[in-house]
């Protein structure tokens, strides 16, 4: 019965808009006029034509704009410390990524050199000034260089409406491992001009700035394994691109390493969890 | 004797004064079309037309008076000397310059009417053959057209083939002499000759004419290979109209019988999906509740065919029935033009105007025919030519082709509304049908101790993607201008 049914319906439609309408077409010219579309980038369903329910399965299949796979991406970034305690960075990093995979690629960032900028935030100065306390020495080291290996995977992606503009972006977490160069305080050497009062023994140089501020210096670590620390590195990001090949990104990145002061034998130790935020405008090649 | 000298003297001076003055008022004429004061040099010219003995200067003064208007941009009335001089021949030895004249003036008007005739009637193949080759493709082509919309086949393939395929006009003949192919049932010539249209204009083209012509060959292929029961080389030429161009609705629209054809309901419902969108809603769309209903009566899920009838049901039954009766009322045949520019009437609804506004003959119509009311309206307000002779002959022809122009286009523009009557009345059949024809099964169902009314159904897996290059978004009931043409229905059979 429904195979009677089925082709009687096969029959009585006979699409009106095909094979006939060529030859019969009253223009010999094709239509001018494009279709009608609103301004807006996205319309309410209730101004829709057709009804659909809660339960219809209706999807976008949709060729991506923009194509990362096989792509070299470099990415030049500036960053800074996200809510640092005792130490903040402002500087400048290089990322270079190859994507395997439209959702996998290999990623290489370092910080420029001469182009990290770290500063002690208020508290130490209070704590210097009004408080007559010391943070551990091992709070008071710097990062000074990082570089990273890492596997950036992106398993969501959406869009929105920017001014109109329809941008598609994808969110990735990263993580990988690379190595971290750091300084540590150190006090004005006895003698020097700007040996600081009851400093005790002097370990370096201190700039005229530098003792007025804080009374100390800062010098490359005695031990190679205080200077140059390996570390681990996790984040999550955000890439859009406003063309096949330009766009920007947003990245947050957590520096881990586990660092070591050791002054005058007195040794401290602490987990370093540098917490970078990322801003850069990125190419693809 | 001497009285006799006396009045063969003053004869001759009566014969040679105005001799002497009608060049001379030419002479002044052709001085202010030469220093661009068209505005004096046409009334000037007038004059000297009407009133000069001599025929040759008459037939200067007709030329640069047609001239004059023409830089005016006055083409209907341009229209009205050149066609004069046009019509005397080669006797006429102004008759390429009127040729000429007519053939800028076509193009610039956008006229599909007085000049194609005008060169059908008058048609001296030797006479224009010295015309520049570029008119020379144009009057070919012109004529092709012609006798094409005649249905006069052979002899518009005749034209269209010495439409060189170095001309500009060349992808529009190829485009026809395709049709043309159709129309005599040779798919096979027909496919070939579309797609040498498409391989001539690359996609990337600059010519927005060309392009157009293009895109219009691969919507000709998706039809052709739709007739021939090709449908999956149908849907791929549909597919390969741009977004955003002017034949992408239409495109989308009758994929979704390719797609309906090939059994991939989900494709053909996405596609109507799309054509729903708040986007096109001022088309015309009938058959898309018709595609719909029967994709999801396949898939015997009654409650959403009877959704489908009910939607065309709102909307179309009370459309056909205001315009049954607006068919059906007596109307001088320029009303129904007039009644589509106006975007519709009480009676005959706003797509159904917009549906035949949006075709390229109408714009070309409602073009020239804007153009000849502007220029009514110029005549009437310029003081030097108002309540002249000149004036009111101006007007009097302007007026004459507007009126000849409005009955054209309101035969055409009734003709066109009889088309979509005829569709609209199909349509309603065969949802009558499905609606007949739900009920039946539904009994069945019922007879059979089946349920008929479906609860909420699970949601289905997304439908496959050809490669990582693509990506799937879910449809959160709000259209997005760039996901219009990307929808796809996940429909399983419930029929068992």
């Amino acid at each position: 019965m429904n195979r009677v049914i089925l082709t009687s319906l096969m029959l009585l439609v006979v699409p009106q808009l095909a094979y006939g309408q060529v030859a019969s077409s009253e223009d010999a010219s094709p239509a001018l006029e494009t279709a009608t579309l609103s301004e807006e980038n996205s319309e309410s369903a209730s101004q829709a034509r057709t009804k659909f329910a809660e339960d219809e399965s209706i999807y976008v299949v949709q060729e991506r704009a923009y194509s990362k796979k096989k792509k070299f991406e470099l990415t030049p970034l500036f960053f800074t410390a996200v809510n640092p305690k005792f130490v903040g960075y402002v500087g400048l990093s290089l990322s270079a990524a190859y994507h395997l995979r439209e959702n996998f690629s290999l990623e290489l960032m370092t910080s420029l050199p001469y182009a990290v900028f770290p500063f002690y935030s208020p508290i130490v100065y209070d704590v210097f000034y009004y408080e007559d306390l010391t943070p551990e020495r091992v709070d008071l080291k710097q990062m000074t260089h990082f570089t990273g290996l890492s596997a950036q995977f992106s398993a969501l992606y959406g869009k929105f409406e920017f001014y109109g503009v329809l941008l598609d972006y994808d969110l990735y977490a990263t993580a990988g491992f690379g190595i971290t160069l750091t300084k540590t305080p150190c006090t004005a050497k006895i003698g020097s001009s700007n040996a600081s009062t009851g400093a005790g023994e002097g370990e370096c140089e201190v700039t005229d700035q530098e003792r007025r501020q804080l009374g100390f210096g800062l010098k490359t670590p005695d031990e190679l394994a205080d200077y140059l620390k390996f570390s681990a590195q996790l984040g999550g990001g955000l890439r859009m691109f406003f063309t096949e090949r330009l766009g920007l990104r947003f990245e947050v990145r957590n520096i881990v390493y586990a660092d070591r002061a050791n002054y005058q034998g007195a040794v401290t130790t602490d987990i370093r969890n540098i917490m970078l935020l990322f801003v850069g405008a990125t190419v693809l090649l | 004797m001497r009285r006799i000298f006396q009045y063969a003297f003053i004869l001759a001076g009566l014969v040679v004064t105005p001799l002497s003055a009608g060049a001379a008022d030419l002479e002044s004429a052709l001085e202010l079309y030469q220093s661009e004061n068209y505005v004096e040099a046409a009334p000037a010219f007038f004059e000297v037309m009407r009133r000069d003995p001599n025929s040759d200067r008459r037939d200067q003064a007709e030329i640069y008076l047609a001239d004059s208007l023409a830089k005016l941009k006055f083409y209907g009335a341009a229209y009205a000397y050149y066609q004069d001089i046009y019509k005397a021949g080669r006797t006429n030895r102004y008759y390429l310059n009127a040729a000429e004249g007519l053939l800028d003036l076509q193009t610039d008007l956008h006229d599909r009417i007085f000049v194609p005739n005008l060169f059908n009637e008058k048609l001296d193949t030797k006479g224009l053959a010295q015309l520049d080759q570029d008119r020379i493709a144009q009057v070919n082509y012109m004529l092709g057209e012609l006798h094409y919309r005649r249905n006069k086949l052979r002899d518009a393939a005749a034209f269209l083939e010495y439409v060189p395929t170095d001309s500009n006009l060349s992808p529009k003949a190829k485009y026809l002499e395709g049709l043309i192919q159709v129309r005599k049932n040779r798919p096979k010539k027909a496919r070939e000759i579309f797609e040498g249209v498409i391989s001539s204009v690359p996609a990337d083209s600059d010519f927005r004419e060309k392009l157009r012509v293009r895109n219009a060959s691969l919507l000709a292929l998706g039809r052709l290979m739709y007739g021939v029961a090709n449908y999956d080389a149908s849907s791929h030429y549909y597919g390969e109209i741009p977004r955003g161009s002017q034949f992408w609705f239409q495109s989308m629209y009758e994929n979704a019988w390719s797609y309906y054809k090939q059994e991939n309901y989900g494709r053909a419902l996405g596609e109507l999906h799309s054509i729903t969108a708040p986007y096109f809603a001022r088309h015309h769309m009938p058959e898309a509740y018709v595609i719909q209903g029967t994709a999801y009566f396949v898939a015997c899920q009654w409650d959403r065919v009877r959704r489908s009838v009910d939607m065309f049901k709102t909307t179309y039954f009370p459309m056909l029935e205001g315009f049954s009766r607006y068919m059906k009322e007596r109307k001088k045949p320029d009303a129904y033009f007039l009644d589509v520019i106006h975007g519709g009437t009480d009676l005959l609804a706003g797509e159904l105007a917009s549906e035949v506004r949006r075709s390229q003959t109408f714009r070309d119509y409602y073009y020239h025919f804007k153009h000849l009311e502007w220029e009514l309206a110029e005549i009437a307000t310029n003081d030097m030519w108002r309540g002249t002779k000149f004036g009111d002959d101006l007007t009097a022809w302007v007026q004459s082709e507007l009126d000849d122009l409005k009955q054209v286009v309101g035969v055409w523009t009734k003709r066109q509304l009889r088309f979509r009557l005829k569709n609209l009345k199909a349509f309603k059949g065969q949802i009558d049908i499905l609606d007949f024809e739900v009920t039946d099964a539904e009994a069945t169902w019922l007879e059979q101790g089946r349920e008929i009314l479906k609860g909420r159904r699970a949601r289905l897996p997304r439908p496959a993607i050809p490669n990582d290059q693509w990506q799937h978004w879910r449809f959160n009931k709000e259209y997005w201008k760039g996901e219009l043409g990307y929808f796809q229905h996940t429909i399983r059979s419930e029929c068992d």
